[in-house]
């Protein structure tokens, strides 16, 4: 069962990792190339998964928008793990006023959903690819910084931290080589979890046009621009709800997967 | 000479409602001797320990005075003890499961101790003293030990690692907090035995053997280690002395029911075992 769960998930992801690095060197048709004689196609031969009411080519569209998607996603989750983590620790291990104001902001930032800041910033900044992923990784920060308190608390009430202080080890190194290897199995889970969150949310940012603007191909933007053709050309809507749905799914499998393969305690149970 | 530990009116309250874990203790260790530290659980043994440790949590408020060759060590800064910590402490913990970070192999977790005190030079060098300390903690197979995760030694062996990285910075002083309740006893038997050996040729230079607090519910463990006793109930030292004058001449009741209730042997078959009175 875990094993499944691992290798479902490192396929759909593998599979966008590939469209996207595919995309970069090769498509059908230009993915932003616009032809109004052949729009709305139904799939064929030349055009894979038909056209949209532009006339881009759906398919090219499609493995286009795995780009942004993985971008977006990594970007965003990796200013929220370079900054909660270290604010995580920071609270779980220092001195106990530390730790009230780490969570005080924590729960202030937590009550800004990534949609709010980011049509806060796109007024300041206006609708892009980088407002999109700034807002979704500074709403993701207090996740993490969550999650690395709580392990990290649980982490520095074993005798394991105990017996590392009292061997003069500095607090420093604790955190480096005792704690954060403790609870790396469940940052890698988040991080999965919010990879599939962010790009979730990417696509929402886009459709609502507060994220990447067109032409540039997103799956989000896709969707929004099926929406009026839902009942005609329910295809057009359908594509990028399915990648989008394999993305997150495949994200949430592989962390539970890594999990299970991260673990020492874990492995040999199994 | 002043002793090389000695704890004056130490009293240790935790949290907003000062609730009361020890009070007034007096303790005096001198190099190389071994101390046991009796009571039952809930007694203040190991707060004990951790306030002499310096380990104690955040809402602790200590008051007292505990002194470590002539140092103060009571409101001492954290980064001050944890270099005085290392260089002069040991502390052996009692669940030998947790003690240990599950993440990290057995040899990695003393040789971090080791190269901290500088000793074993090079990574090569470390290693070998590792399973060199290994080996002399009475295992079998130090390298197979030292490649392994806690989770696969038994209780036994992770306990003689958890020994190694104690004594691994040649500390004067040892705690040791229960280091044998979570093992069987024949088990128990031989650790206790190693520890022992350890403890005397730890301190090659001062030729006294490192110095042992060593706190333990069970009284036929103590007196295999120690040479004094403290018996603590609610966070007060009822009684103190040498093991013989403890033993033979228990003055506090609760010391005397302790006694009782160590040797069913000599309760008569079919009568009810000794227990210790709560009023006492």
């Amino acid at each position: 069962m875990r094993r499944a769960s691992l290798v479902i998930g490192t396929t759909l992801v593998a599979l966008t990792v590939l469209s996207g690095l595919l995309s970069l060197v090769w498509t059908p048709f230009d993915p932003v190339g616009v032809d109004p004689r052949s729009a709305l196609q139904a799939p064929s031969g030349a055009h894979w998964l038909g056209t949209d009411q532009l006339g881009s080519d759906v398919f090219s569209r499609l493995i286009s928008g795995a780009q942004i998607c993985l971008v977006v996603g990594l970007v965003s989750v990796g200013i929220a793990a370079v900054v909660g983590i270290p604010l995580g620790v920071l609270s779980g291990m220092g001195p106990d006023w530390l730790s009230r104001l780490v969570v005080r902001v924590t729960d202030v930032l937590y009550a800004f959903p990534a949609v709010l800041l980011a049509i806060l910033l796109a007024a300041v900044l206006g609708g892009s690819t980088v407002t999109g992923l700034v807002a979704i990784g500074v709403a993701t920060i207090p996740v993490f910084t969550r999650v690395t308190r709580a392990g990290a608390l649980q982490v520095m009430s074993q005798d394991h931290i105990t017996a590392a202080r009292v061997a003069g080890i500095g607090w420093f190194t604790i955190a480096r080589r005792h704690v954060l290897p403790n609870i790396a199995p469940l940052l890698g889970v988040q991080a999965s979890v919010s990879f599939a969150m962010a790009v979730l949310a990417e696509a929402a940012l886009s459709y609502l046009g507060l994220g990447t603007q067109p032409p540039t191909p997103t799956w989000g933007r896709m969707l929004y621009d099926a929406r009026v053709l839902l009942f005609s050309h329910p295809g057009l809507a359908l594509w990028p709800a399915a990648a989008i749905a394999a993305a997150v799914l495949g994200f949430n499998l592989l962390g539970d997967g890594l999990r299970d393969l991260l673990d020492p305690r874990l492995r040999e149970v199994r | 000479m002043a002793p090389m530990l000695q704890v004056r009116d130490l009293t240790v309250r935790f949290g907003r409602r000062q609730q009361l874990a020890v009070e007034g203790l007096d303790l005096d260790l001198d190099r190389g001797a071994r101390v046991g530290l009796i009571g039952e659980s809930g007694s203040g043994k190991s707060v004990t320990a951790l306030a002499i440790m310096g380990l104690l949590p955040e809402n602790a408020h200590v008051t007292g005075s505990i002194r470590l060759e002539g140092t103060e060590l009571v409101g001492r800064s954290d980064r001050h003890l944890t270099r005085l910590r290392g260089d002069a402490l040991g502390m052996v913990f009692q669940e030998p499961m947790t003690a240990l970070d599950p993440t990290m192999k057995a040899g990695r977790q003393v040789a971090e101790v080791y190269r901290l005190h500088g000793r074993g030079g090079a990574k090569g060098h470390a290693r070998e003293a590792v399973i060199g300390e290994l080996a002399a903690m009475g295992l079998g197979e130090p390298e197979r030990v030292a490649d392994s995760y806690p989770h696969q030694l038994s209780g036994g062996q992770r306990q003689r690692v958890l020994m190694a990285m104690a004594l691994a910075n040649r500390p004067n002083l040892v705690i040791c907090d229960e280091p044998t309740t979570a093992l069987d006893v024949t088990v128990q038997a031989r650790v206790l035995q190693t520890l022992r050996r350890r403890l005397d040729v730890v301190d090659d230079a001062q030729q006294t053997g490192a110095a042992c607090l060593f706190i333990s519910h069970d009284l036929a463990v103590v007196a295999s280690m120690c040479d004094h006793l403290l018996v603590m109930r609610n966070g007060r030292v009822v009684e103190r002395g040498s093991l013989h004058q403890v033993i033979s001449g228990p003055r506090h009741p609760y010391t005397r029911g302790l006694m009782a209730t160590s040797r069913l042997d000599l309760a008569s078959p079919g009568s009810r075992l000794p227990t210790i009175e709560e009023g006492a």
